[in-house]
């Protein structure tokens, strides 16, 4: 695990359910940054349906990963 | 030469029926012709901004932002390649020009192959960079797939909202075609596709148009090669790496060669040492501008 870590903050969604939410930022995220070490969740929200059935669960998270080389990450 | 290169430059609005699209612009001067750049699927015209800091201050420039995309996201339907290289000729006809050098990077080779088809007249010479050919799909795949698998990380970034623009920069700096390649002068061709959003902020893309293009680059039989038919003298820029800095670049280097044994008019340039994006975001940059300064 590298000792120096950057952490951004990325929000998505999902249509259901939270944790699904969570797993679609963290896989997009995935796609391009390694090294991934934990995720904190800043905020939860969604959209509900006439019925007051929840349609989209969104989530913000802060996402921390760690940094090989701290040059590349200035 | 240098920065001051880019802050000469303004965008400018081009009507369409419907609306309008953007195109990030400075008039030629000194006799010199101006290049009109066209990016790749999910870029904007400030990707060009590295290629313009290189360039000689007498070239114009018109760098379009297409139909979809950044400051053109709300321009109207439709969204196919057709009507983006006809686009091209929309804008040469606002900035009062007969014809340009013309460039196009990734998808924007394909619509200015599509161009120089349907308007040879209007184009001095025809710039590819590794795109414009493309491999043979699977019967019945899916163009999304078939896209993603040719993008790449990039498009992941869609599908979220940033914190902020510095969040956009760590992203693409973690991004494995350019975490080893980062420099800070990349910013300034990154960080201007964000917008407000209700969790931050997001690309300013609209998705119709991803699908669109992804559709036709991928398994349209008229659209996927159409670098093979160029009717104007043309160089196409092969790079060594891909969208992930893995070997070989978008364009399959055996169908560049066929391509151009069986096409006079298009010549085959080999850049060893870069991938799909550190061609005009990175050192290749000055290469593009020397291409498009000197030919």
């Amino acid at each position: 695990m590298s000792s120096i870590t950057k952490t951004i903050r990325l929000s998505g969604k999902a249509e259901g359910s939270i944790e699904d939410a969570v797993r679609t930022v963290l896989a997009r995220a995935a796609s391009t940054i390694t090294d991934i070490h934990h995720f904190r969740i800043v905020r939860v929200g969604g959209e509900v349906d006439d019925s007051g059935v929840p349609t989209v669960f969104t989530v913000t998270l802060d996402i921390t990963f760690g940094i090989k080389d701290p040059v590349e990450h200035g | 030469m240098g920065a001051d290169s880019v802050t000469m430059m303004h965008d400018l609005s081009v009507p369409v029926p419907g609306g309008e699209f953007n195109v990030w612009h400075r008039p030629a001067a000194g006799g010199m012709q101006t290049a009109v750049l066209v990016h790749g699927l999910t870029g904007n015209s400030r990707w060009w901004s590295r290629v313009v800091q290189h360039l000689p201050e007498g070239v114009g420039v018109a760098a379009i932002d297409l139909r979809g995309r950044c400051c053109s996201v709300s321009a109207p339907p439709p969204f196919d390649l057709t009507t983006l290289a006809d686009d091209i000729a929309i804008c040469l006809d606002r900035l009062d020009l007969d014809r340009a050098t013309v460039v196009g990077y990734s998808m924007g080779a394909w619509i200015t192959s599509i161009f120089a088809a349907r308007h040879p007249q209007r184009v001095s010479r025809l710039i590819l960079l590794d795109g414009g050919l493309a491999a043979p799909a699977e019967p019945g795949a899916d163009p999304d797939s078939i896209i993603s698998a040719m993008v790449g990380p990039s498009l992941a970034r869609l599908d979220l909202q940033f914190g902020d623009v510095e969040d956009l920069i760590d992203y693409w700096k973690a991004h494995p075609a350019l975490k080893r390649h980062w420099d800070d002068g990349m910013r300034s061709a990154l960080d201007h596709e964000l917008r407000p959003a209700p969790s931050g902020h997001t690309v300013a893309i609209n998705p119709d148009a991803i699908h669109q293009a992804a559709r036709q680059i991928t398994v349209d039989s008229e659209t996927k090669d159409a670098a093979a038919g160029v009717p104007v003298p043309t160089v196409l820029f092969v790079v060594e790496r891909g969208t992930a800095d893995q070997p070989g670049g978008m364009t399959p280097r055996h169908l560049a060669e066929t391509a151009a044994a069986s096409n006079p008019n298009l010549t085959i340039r080999y850049l060893e040492a870069l991938n799909h994006y550190t061609l005009v975001l990175g050192e290749g940059a000055r290469v593009v501008a020397d291409a498009i300064a000197n030919g």
